[in-house]
């Protein structure tokens, strides 16, 4: 595994639409599989909640057999079986042992080709989900974010969530058949990705799907039902905005701008290098100043997100401060932002992260789990599995003039937002 | 033919796991091979936590692990070889963690630099700087962590249940410890802490992952071997919790949205037989789809979430059941419902399935916690820390020999009203409800 992880992955498509990846490493009888297809939030075209719980529902029931007789059937054999919906795609991950492949297969395709959708189980979601979103509601990072997020981008964008209070309200106005029809819709092979990493034998993977899988609609869901030509608000100034939660002792503070680009953009490497540099980890600019030197938090970071799928993404700061250093915490982060912005990173530091990027690649094929992730988001990106070598080139080519033009060019500090959210 | 040019001897064998003892200074080693990736996890054990700490030095040996980032002679900021630096640098995956029994050092990194981070957490075993000037830049880092876990409700409830479950005993506190210890300890009083475990013979390293057993002997011989076992007794903690004889009850309240239940009751030390039938039990009552409290609570959408916790510890430790109430309950009838199912299994007993779901569960997460090397060194850092580390590798076969009896058996014997410590986590509106 030290040479080409990508010639070491099989993949094959044993049943139109849907795309299967393997990989074999050296650990004993455990297998991970992950997998995605297109049908998340972002599909979700009268009720803005519906995506979602059409995912959360898929474990509570089939025709064939209620949610009880699932959960049996998964743990007497010790496997995890999990959905979830992201912003465009239905994902889907378990966990098992080499001879349980089968099972969780055939539960698989089972729980995403008919669903249950019972009633009295999506009344009791529904209480459940409302409850998990109130207390969203005093988490001061989930606050903060969601108001950076929502005043960054026009309503549309699909990098604009929608507000808690927004989901707790569409959770009063939906009822099963809104998931049937969601369903039916959306869920199918087209975009069906499914990769299983560990113990594993990919022939005989392929026969459990097409065995389970095979005569699932085949349908067209694009990304292009749901991209909106919309662009990231711009502010001609630094706007700042306070989030107040009663009874909290730390408070979270983001700060960023839109980027104007997305992951495919020739120029996103090396702002994300730049990135990387100011507050990628512990060693990076923000964490031995603001933290190290100045002891102002426990942690803080600069991350870039949102670019996937042809959006233009966003840089943000994200820290967490005791409310009676908040004053001191800006002024110190706008210390290092200055820093970073007039004078670009060094050539010290691009080695340094150049090296942290391809070290933190290979500690990364550790993992079951890992691997899988890798492989599927790189396909997930429509990428071929080679990108997963070619990246670390990529990263390795990354020229310090390119990257300190990058910072200038993409970041502006005058064109900002940051968000206070907590017991101010 | 090799000879071996160490001074480590080999102890015992369990799992795929060889245990070797240095001969002069007693470091204890653990390597397991594991060639799966080309990656290797490195961690230093030292058994020192939370318990061992007192009033007004509570959550020292948390603060001291943060100091231990510091820097060391070898490797600090100044020379330009700052720990985070030279090992995130390379692509490693470094931390360290504190709980109530043990505190860890741990590095994931490709296997080409094992060396380095022999060498950082061999230079900081007897050679971390430890000074004011970076206690009093670190405390206010560690009190934002403090502050950080306030924010969360369950985390607030569950310091209060412990520090009402424990009055003598240091499981009182968290690890965290109280604030104003955090603010106020002297660093004459963490470099004592640092001076009194931080030796070879009160630690045990690990090495998990693709790396030559002869070789790394030889490293870490070269690199530990020349620091000596420490000079006087390493002291143990021998303040025992007193019987406790009543039920007690903590409230927090606070604003908020979701409000807590928190049922608590004393169970034995790590290395008690009973412990396993207890992890059974957890499972029968929280682990999944089938368990009583799934279909009883979350099934009902009378709550949001749950979960049942009986972590093995080295001292007495707590069976706790958590549960978010998202419906009209309240706390009190929440609770009530709790014992009502533990009185069913005191009564009853469990079911020979639930038996053998819960121990399929366990079958399987025992293979799933040796994908990869950091999965490994993490669980066995924890039996490590209960004070024997084949409680790791022998997890399964004792788990193997729990009947239903024995499940039942001790539901009766710990589950008991005069060992139980209950914690409401209320919310100002709720608590206005029931008031009205």
């Amino acid at each position: 595994m030290t040479t080409s992880l990508a010639k070491q992955v099989i993949k094959s498509t044993p049943i139109k639409g849907l795309n299967l990846y393997s990989l074999v490493t050296g650990v004993d009888d455990v297998v991970t599989i992950k997998g995605s297809f297109l049908g998340g939030d972002l599909f979700g075209k009268g009720n803005i909640i519906v995506p979602e719980m059409a995912a959360l529902m898929l474990d509570l029931g089939t025709k064939k057999r209620d949610k009880f007789e699932i959960g049996s059937t998964l743990e007497m054999v010790g496997a995890r079986l999990g959905f979830s919906s992201g912003r465009y795609r239905v994902h889907f991950s378990a966990r098992c042992l080499k001879n349980d492949i089968g099972l969780v297969v055939e539960l698989l395709s089972e729980q995403l080709m008919e669903p249950a959708y019972n009633k009295n189980d999506l009344q009791s979601m529904i209480k459940r989900r409302k409850a998990e979103l109130k207390k969203l509601k005093e988490d001061t990072r989930t606050r903060a974010i969601e108001t950076f997020l929502r005043e960054l981008y026009p309503e549309k964008h699909p990098n604009s969530p929608p507000s808690l209070n927004s989901q707790i309200n569409a959770l009063g106005k939906i009822n099963v058949n809104d998931l049937k029809e969601f369903q039916k819709k959306y869920y199918g092979l087209g975009s069906f990705n499914i990769c299983f990493v560990g113990d594993v034998d990919h022939n005989s993977i392929e026969q459990h799907l097409i065995k389970h899988f095979d005569g699932w609609d085949l349908n067209s869901t694009s990304t292009k039902q749901t991209n909106k030509k919309l662009s990231a608000n711009t502010f001609g100034q630094h706007i700042q905005k306070l989030e107040h939660i009663p009874d909290k002792s730390s408070c979270d503070l983001i700060t960023g701008h839109g980027i104007g680009i997305d992951q495919e953009q020739k120029d996103y490497y090396s702002v994300m290098m730049g990135q990387f540099i100011l507050g990628g980890n512990f060693s990076a600019r923000l964490m031995s100043t603001v933290r190290d030197e100045e002891g102002l938090t426990y942690g803080i970071q600069s991350t870039i997100s949102g670019v996937e799928e042809g959006n233009d993404g966003y840089w943000y700061i994200w820290g967490t401060f005791p409310p009676e250093k908040i004053e001191l915490a800006k002024l110190s982060i706008e210390k290092q932002l200055k820093l970073w912005y007039k004078k670009g990173v060094t050539a010290n530091e691009l080695a340094a992260k150049k090296a942290t990027i391809c070290g933190n690649y290979q500690v990364g094929l550790d993992t079951t789990s890992g691997l899988a992730t890798r492989i599927l988001t790189t396909v997930q990106r429509g990428k071929r599995l080679s990108f997963m070598d070619e990246y670390l080139d990529i990263i390795n080519g990354l020229k310090l003039q390119k990257i300190n033009d990058a910072i200038s060019q993409y970041c502006n500090l005058e064109n900002r937002i940051t968000v206070i959210a907590g017991s101010l | 033919m090799r000879t071996n040019k160490h001074n480590f001897e080999r102890v015992k064998e369990s799992g795929g796991i060889t245990e070797y003892r240095h001969k002069i200074n007693d470091l204890t080693v653990l390597l397991l091979k594991k060639k799966s990736a080309p990656v290797v996890t490195f961690m230093v054990t030292y058994l020192v936590g939370s318990r061992n700490e007192a009033i007004g030095y509570t959550g020292s040996t948390h603060l001291l692990e943060h100091l231990m980032f510091k820097g060391s002679t070898r490797f600090n900021k100044k020379n330009g070889t700052a720990i985070w630096s030279v090992l995130q640098d390379v692509g490693a995956i470094i931390n360290a963690t504190t709980w109530f029994d043990r505190t860890n050092y741990f590095e994931l990194l490709p296997k080409e630099h094992l060396g380095k981070a022999v060498q950082i957490e061999a230079d900081r075993m007897r050679s971390a700087f430890i000074n004011n000037k970076d206690r009093e830049s670190e405390m206010t880092v560690v009190r934002n962590e403090f502050e950080r876990g306030e924010n969360d409700p369950w985390e607030a409830l569950d310091k209060n249940i412990w520090a009402t479950a424990y009055q003598a005993h240091p499981y009182h506190h968290s690890t965290i410890g109280w604030r104003s210890d955090i603010e106020n300890v002297s660093i004459e009083r963490l470099k004592k802490f640092y001076d009194t475990y931080y030796w070879p013979n009160n630690s045990t390293i690990s090495v998990i992952g693709d790396f030559e057993i002869e070789e790394t002997l030889d490293l870490l011989d070269k690199e530990f071997g020349a620091i000596s076992k420490a000079e006087h007794q390493i002291p143990k903690m021998y303040t025992a919790e007193p019987k406790q004889e009543g039920p007690r009850k903590v409230i927090v309240r606070r604003n908020g949205e979701m409000p807590i239940v928190g049922v608590a009751h004393k169970i034995p030390e790590g290395r008690n037989k009973d412990i396993f039938a207890l992890q059974i039990l957890g499972r029968v009552l929280g682990n999944g789809k089938t368990s009583r409290f799934y279909r009883r609570f979350i099934d009902s959408g009378k709550v949001a979430d749950m979960s049942v916790w009986s972590h093995p510890l080295h001292d007495n430790g707590l069976f706790i059941t958590y549960l978010f109430i998202s419906g009209n309950d309240t706390c009190e009838e929440i609770e009530k419902e709790v014992l009502e199912e533990y009185s069913i299994i005191q009564s009853e007993g469990i079911h020979e399935n639930e038996l053998l779901r819960a121990k399929s569960q366990i079958r399987a997460e025992t293979a799933f916690s040796r994908d990869g090397s950091y999965a490994v060194a993490s669980n066995l850092n924890e039996a490590i820390a209960l004070g024997d580390w084949t409680f790791f590798t022998t997890y399964l076969d004792n788990i193997k020999k729990v009947t239903t009896k024995d499940v039942q058996r001790v539901a009766q014997t710990y589950l008991v009203e005069d060992q139980s410590t209950t914690g409401f986590f209320v919310t100002h509106s709720t608590s206005k409800k029931a008031k009205g």
